[in-house]
């Protein structure tokens, strides 16, 4: 009897292997694709090869040379790490007083925050646009940033973890005297190191790949970033596909060197980072 | 931990007050600001222009993707937010800008001469009697044809009067009909496709279009596909072609490759997949790319609709730059002036050489680099004759809505094509989701 059972078991497994090897394959392959195109010439992508060509060094010339690409990486870096580290430390302290301090309109408000999630972007990109003119702050860097500095999505996020911090700490550390900051920074803060690792990457990800509005709000070439030379890069009437390629292999590094180094971090932060 | 923390907002400070005291806006006094699309063509033909002009005004110029600047300059446009002093506009969206947002562009009709610019350009850029652009790139069509594949006995079997051997062909001035009958010609001779085209595309169709002096809209401005013959037409010939299969060792094969984007179509020119194409002149830098065909390629006029009115002239694309009023608008026109209307330092036959432009200035057809013989081109003056041919283009108002009326056409064309919707059903049903689309 128990023969068959094996082979039932083999047979069971080697399907969901297989099963998983093609799922596997579907996510892979455009990755792959993408890493072969950008080291191919423009003809050998056109024509389907997808073997790793000779070309990366050309193409990397050409995209540094003709796009001033480094320049536009340098600025999506600047406003991707400048609005990680304002809008975690902005989110989270907010966060914390919705969740900590008691006050009766509190909920109410929450609920209006939580309200305005649903109005798209392109909604409220125009009344946005004009409060940037108003503020003299449209064609500079910060103008990205800091509407992205305070977003009720990760006030949320935050939030429902502090949900599970044990209030006896805060008012033990209450009693011996440390005012709310402090708490926040020295007891909070540190054991709630997973839930910002995991904000930190979704916040790096999305300020990184953010199109919209620097287009809008962006209007010199010097200050261009990443999704906006790409974007440039793609619309030639004479398109080179290997350095368009190159461009976006280049431009998911730092989203992937952010996601593997808080790796650790990020399934403990999603599922609550207090035990 | 206290010392991460400080160093933390350190940090932040730091950042913040330098992003605060970043570059200034680049719309300032004595700097003109220019919105294109293009390196390649746009951004390094203004390039040109700024290299003539000198340096005594500071020219920036902006490359951004064509689809991202319209996105941009309409955000602005309708905030008052930031604006370049000129921009480049496509000629089948100027008419949308100028309608929505009256009193942003500066009339030019007392600063610019238009009447030396080719009228159908002045006149996609005049609205409400009023001209507002400086006319730039012609996208005067033609027929790009191998001369080293397709032969006499193509030519002949297809039954044109008056032309028996592909040298009067290349002269002759033809209907589509007689185009698809050389194409099947050489189909069933060779098994190769006679030309690339994309279906779901509009820009052959929008070719037919003009050339038959109508466009998708009737007088009072509104959609009208059935009961237009131009659009009519342009369907019928589409369904021609895509209907034109013969046999080829035993086998139905039709007489063009299927394109699905820009790459499949454009690729073919070079490996020798299909023998024509007919679109607008800018293709010539495409075709030129592939310098082994040197030599092997011709141009002649654009294929004619079969109807009244119809002419071997047309257009595909092409733009013209735009002053905005509330800019630098002296500044501006003198440059535009100086350079587009002037010819400074003969710019347009250096764009000619180096970016494969026409321009529309009249007189600037005549000069040397325009009459002189293209190698590549089997030693003849293809730009003389663009040149000529893009002053006999038919004079069209685009209207505000193209490309709304294009896509609704498109989407609604593959029930045409396979015959399940009868061309008024699908003229009816385009008509219908254009219309619904701008209401």
């Amino acid at each position: 009897m128990r023969k068959p059972n094996k082979i039932v078991k083999i047979i069971k497994l080697s399907f969901t292997y297989m099963f998983l090897s093609i799922v596997s394959f579907i996510c892979v392959f455009p990755f792959y694709w993408m890493l072969a195109g950008g080291t191919s010439t423009s003809n050998e992508v056109s024509s389907g090869n997808i073997s790793i060509g000779s070309n990366l060094v050309e193409n990397y010339r050409i995209l540094v040379e003709q796009s001033d690409y480094l320049r536009a990486f340098g600025n999506s870096a600047f406003v991707a790490i400048l609005t990680t580290i304002l809008a975690l430390f902005i989110s989270s302290l907010a966060a914390y007083g919705f969740e900590i301090f008691k006050s009766k309109r509190k909920s109410k408000v929450y609920g209006v925050l939580l309200l305005t999630m649903m109005v798209p972007f392109a909604a409220l990109m125009i009344p946005l646009y004009k409060v940037v003119i108003y503020l003299e702050l449209s064609n500079k860097l910060i103008s990205v940033v800091l509407p992205a500095v305070a977003t009720v999505f990760l006030i949320f996020f935050f939030k429902q973890s502090f949900i599970k911090f044990p209030r006896e700490i805060i008012q033990s550390a209450r009693i011996d005297g440390a005012n709310e900051f402090r708490i926040f920074r020295s007891i909070v803060f540190p054991a709630m190191k997973p839930t910002y690792a995991a904000a930190a990457i979704l916040t790096f990800t999305a300020s990184w790949n953010n199109f919209l509005w620097p287009l809008i709000t962006l209007s010199s070439n010097e200050l261009q970033t990443l999704p906006l030379k790409i974007s440039i890069l793609s619309s030639s009437y004479t398109p080179h596909y290997g350095v368009i390629l190159l461009s976006i292999v280049i431009a998911t590094l730092p989203s992937i060197i952010v996601f593997f180094s808080l790796q650790k971090y990020f399934v403990a932060g999603l599922t609550g980072a207090v035990k | 931990m206290k010392k991460v923390i400080t160093l933390l907002f350190v940090a932040v400070l730091i950042l913040t007050l330098s992003a605060c005291k970043g570059k200034d806006a680049d719309f300032s006094d004595g700097k003109i600001t220019i919105w294109a699309w293009d390196p390649n063509f746009n951004i390094s033909i203004m390039n040109t222009a700024k290299g003539i002009y000198g340096d005594d005004v500071e020219i920036i110029i902006v490359d951004m993707a064509k689809g991202d600047l319209e996105t941009k300059l309409h955000a602005s446009l309708s905030t008052d937010g930031d604006l370049p002093d000129i921009v480049l506009i496509e000629d089948y969206m100027a008419g949308k800008y100028l309608s929505s947002y009256p009193g942003k562009f500066a009339d030019l009709s007392d600063s610019i001469d238009h009447s030396k610019f080719i009228p159908a350009k002045v006149a996609i850029g005049t609205f409400d009697g009023a001209q507002y652009s400086v006319p730039f790139d012609s996208g005067v069509s033609g027929m790009f044809i191998r001369n080293d594949l397709v032969t006499d006995a193509d030519v002949a079997a297809a039954s044109i009067a008056g032309v028996t051997t592909f040298a009067q062909f290349v002269e002759a001035e033809i209907t589509w009909d007689e185009f698809i009958a050389v194409g099947q010609a050489y189909t069933a001779r060779t098994g190769d496709a006679f030309m690339a085209n994309n279906f779901a595309d509009g820009g052959l169709f929008r070719t037919i279009l003009n050339s038959t002096q109508s466009w998708y809209t009737n007088a009072d401005g509104d959609f009208e596909f059935n009961g237009n013959p131009g659009v009519e037409e342009a369907s019928r010939i589409y369904k021609e072609i895509y209907d034109a299969e013969v046999m080829f060792n035993g086998t139905s094969t039709e007489i063009y490759k299927a394109a699905t984007d820009w790459a499949t179509w454009v690729d073919p020119l070079g490996n020798g997949d299909v023998a024509t194409v007919t679109t607008g002149v800018w293709i010539s830098g495409t075709v030129k790319s592939t310098t082994a065909n040197s030599g092997d390629w011709t141009v002649m006029k654009t294929p004619r609709a079969d109807i009244t009115g119809a002419v071997n002239y047309s257009n595909l694309g092409g733009s013209s730059w735009y002053v905005l009023a509330d800019g630098d608008v002296d500044e501006s026109v003198a440059f535009l002036k100086a350079i587009y209307e002037e010819n400074q330092d003969n710019f347009y036959d250096t764009i000619l050489i180096n970016n494969g432009a026409i321009g529309s200035l009249i007189s600037a057809a005549s000069s040397t680099a325009y009459t002189a013989n293209d190698p590549f081109f089997t030693n003849t003056a293809i730009w003389n004759d663009f040149a000529l041919w893009s002053a006999l283009i038919p004079a069209i108002d685009y209207g505000f809505y193209t490309y709304e009326a294009d896509e609704a056409l498109m989407n609604a064309m593959p029930a045409f094509l396979d015959g399940t919707s009868s061309l008024s059903t699908f003229l009816n049903e385009a008509e219908v989701a254009a219309k619904s689309k701008v209401e």
